[in-house]
């Protein structure tokens, strides 16, 4: 008995971790993206959306593997692209113009998704990589193909991000340009190419995330929940830090679907309200110096 | 007669001539047109809303729609479900939405810049997800209203529209003109300085948000008799982003730019209807969000204070160049 309900706690947090994993994915793309620019990119969902349509295209009668190469380049493009779109804006509410230009992008990539390939989920199935069979299990406990995959990916995308930013010249420029993008820009770092650099990172890390999510679901506004939750799980990370917004993810998601098991049948419909709840009560509750954003506000 | 008396006539004459106007539209006009106008007049009063809290107190908000739809359903079911009368369940459903307001104000005194924005997004996703599920519970298409049935009229909804937007715009006017007002400002400014002169930043931070949803609420109420059917899907982001749109267009810190803006995106439709319906296959009024996120763009890159703005300051510019060419040849002897 106790050692059934420990298995359904572990399946909960197995797929919690690897669910969460494919938000980091877009955490990841956000934290990187706010933490040198100060942008937060609402576009990131719509963005991989876009590119993983592309993919879908570029797939038919080709390898899968070029598609994906393809499907990526786009998300980085796009990246570009809104990068040039919603940099130097001059307005004074910065915070707010800059969300919503991103949010404007947003609906125009899904318009586009709309235009080039019909409201109606397509009818040709997306080339699939893996399955949700599973890979492994443990005692009851399932491990699926794609989770699995995803956690990998992830892992190991997140451990480069972390070397080249750490280990190289270009990713020490690129933290100096977060720090202060004018005495960067003074000691030599190319500033232009370094931001379009950060937002094609960005862009791509959105493309493998459509990439998994098509595999369970696959229409415009697939990755749109997935992308609350990594906002969400970039806001619990700090909104600074990469390691952050993955530990953020995977245990947001964990808390998610142990919620959808353990709370009382009425409320399981508000899985999503719940997660606000919790991360509006982090906020709330958290001490200042875990959410500073930039250089505190001096009279 | 002394500047104030001239102001109070001034007053008197253009409520005058307002109310001639609108008694005039409303005779005249089409049901169609009077439909339009009163999406204008509801969006003026959900982007002076929205101008008052993102623009003048300077708090960002994405969310405003769930305000909108707040009122909205509350009204709607006070009605349908609790038979109140009429004009208790459109107060409900103003008072709920301030209520909302009030709660998302509490969070928003210890959340600010970036992290408000996050949350005010995601509460548009809390919104969707209840109002989804109860749409389920209640296995119908949505909630409708049938009483009462005079306001159900497109000429009534539409002068009461107006009403209620010149009503909003004359308090919200009014409002950023008093001590209060400057309190507002103050605090958007600089919320440090605001309390270091004595302004109790918490009581105007949560008087806005309850003042911006209980706009955004009216609103709401209105637009709930214009849809008279409403479901989770009338209130999507996208109108949200739609309420940003208005007042970054018109103008932000502009009340003209609000009406403004509110009348851009209002007419946007018929103006689109004018195009054929279909260019290749894309069918011109689906994209409708499209086309404000693209007018949005445009506005932020070129005109970053509003269309308002550039045209107020460009009216101004050439009538103080005219009054200064004016006073040299005066001055010449």
């Amino acid at each position: 008995m106790m050692r059934a309900a420990m298995d359904t706690v572990l399946q909960a947090v197995v797929l919690g971790v690897g669910a969460g994993a494919l938000y980091a994915l877009l955490a990841m793309g956000i934290v990187l993206v706010f933490r040198t620019t100060g942008v937060l990119n609402f576009a990131q969902a719509a963005t991989g959306m876009f590119a993983t349509f592309v993919m879908y295209s570029v797939s038919m009668g080709r390898p899968i593997w070029v598609a994906l190469t393809a499907g990526i380049a786009t998300g980085a493009v796009v990246g570009v692209l809104t990068n040039r779109a919603v940099s130097n804006l001059k307005t004074r509410q910065i915070a707010l113009v800059s969300a919503v230009a991103t949010l404007a992008i947003a609906i125009l990539l899904q318009q586009a998704i709309r235009i080039g390939w019909g409201s109606a989920p397509p009818i040709v199935p997306f080339p699939t990589l893996f399955s949700i069979a599973p890979a492994f299990s443990i005692g009851t406990v399932v491990v699926p193909q794609l989770y699995l995959a995803a956690v990998i990916v992830a892992l190991v995308i997140a451990f480069c991000i972390g070397m080249l930013l750490r280990f190289t010249r270009q990713g020490t420029m690129i933290r100096a340009l977060a720090d202060d993008p004018k005495a960067a820009g003074l000691c030599g770092a190319n500033v232009g190419l370094l931001l379009a650099a950060v937002w094609a990172i960005s862009g791509a890390l959105a493309a493998v995330a459509g990439f998994f999510v098509a595999h369970l679901q696959f229409e415009a506004s697939a990755l749109d929940v997935y992308f609350v939750s990594a906002l969400l799980a970039s806001v619990l990370g700090g909104l600074r830090s990469l390691t952050g917004a993955f530990a953020g993810a995977c245990v947001l998601e964990s808390a998610k679907n142990l919620f959808q098991n353990y709370a009382p049948p009425d409320f399981q419909p508000y899985a999503q309200t719940f997660l606000i709840v919790l991360l509006i009560s982090v906020l709330v509750l958290a001490p200042r110096r875990w959410l500073t954003q930039g250089p505190r506000r001096v009279v | 007669m002394t500047a104030v008396q001239q102001r109070r006539v001034a007053f008197v004459v253009a409520c005058a001539a307002g109310v001639c106007a609108l008694a005039i539209s409303a005779s005249a006009l089409t049901p169609y047109r009077l439909g339009i106008l009163a999406v204008v007049a509801i969006y003026t009063v959900a982007a002076l809303a929205q101008n008052l809290l993102s623009g003048y107190a300077d708090i960002p908000s994405l969310g405003n729609i769930a305000f909108f739809a707040a009122a909205g359903y509350t009204a709607g079911e006070l009605l349908d479900l609790a038979h109140w009368p009429a004009a208790a369940a459109l107060l409900g459903g103003v008072a709920a939405a301030a209520l909302l307001g009030l709660l998302v104000g509490l969070p928003a005194l210890r959340i600010s810049g970036m992290h408000l924005a996050i949350v005010t997004v995601a509460l548009v996703f809390v919104g969707k997800e209840l109002m989804d599920n109860w749409d389920q519970q209640r296995g119908q298409d949505g909630v409708s209203v049938g009483q009462p049935s005079w306001l159900l009229d497109d000429r009534v909804l539409y002068v009461v529209a107006v009403i209620v937007a010149a009503v909003a715009y004359l308090l919200v006017r009014n409002l950023l003109r008093s001590r209060s007002g400057r309190a507002i400002l103050a605090v958007g400014e600089n919320p440090y300085a605001a309390a270091a002169v004595g302004v109790d930043t918490v009581r105007y931070r949560l008087g806005t948000f309850v003042l911006c949803g209980a706009l955004t609420g009216a609103a709401g109420v209105v637009y709930l008799y214009h849809l008279q059917t409403i479901n989770s899907g009338a209130f999507p982001l996208d109108l949200s982003l739609a309420f940003l749109t208005m007042m970054i267009i018109g103008g932000s810190r502009s009340l003209v730019g609000s009406l403004v803006g509110g009348i851009i995106i209002g007419f946007l439709p018929d103006i689109l209807s004018l195009l054929p319906a279909t260019i290749g296959d894309i069918n011109v009024l689906d994209s409708i969000f499209g086309i404000y996120a693209l007018l949005l763009l445009i506005t932020l890159r070129f005109f970053p204070d509003g269309l308002w703005n550039v045209v107020d300051r460009s009216v101004r510019g050439w009538l103080q160049g005219r009054r200064s060419f004016g006073a040299e040849l005066t001055q010449t002897p």
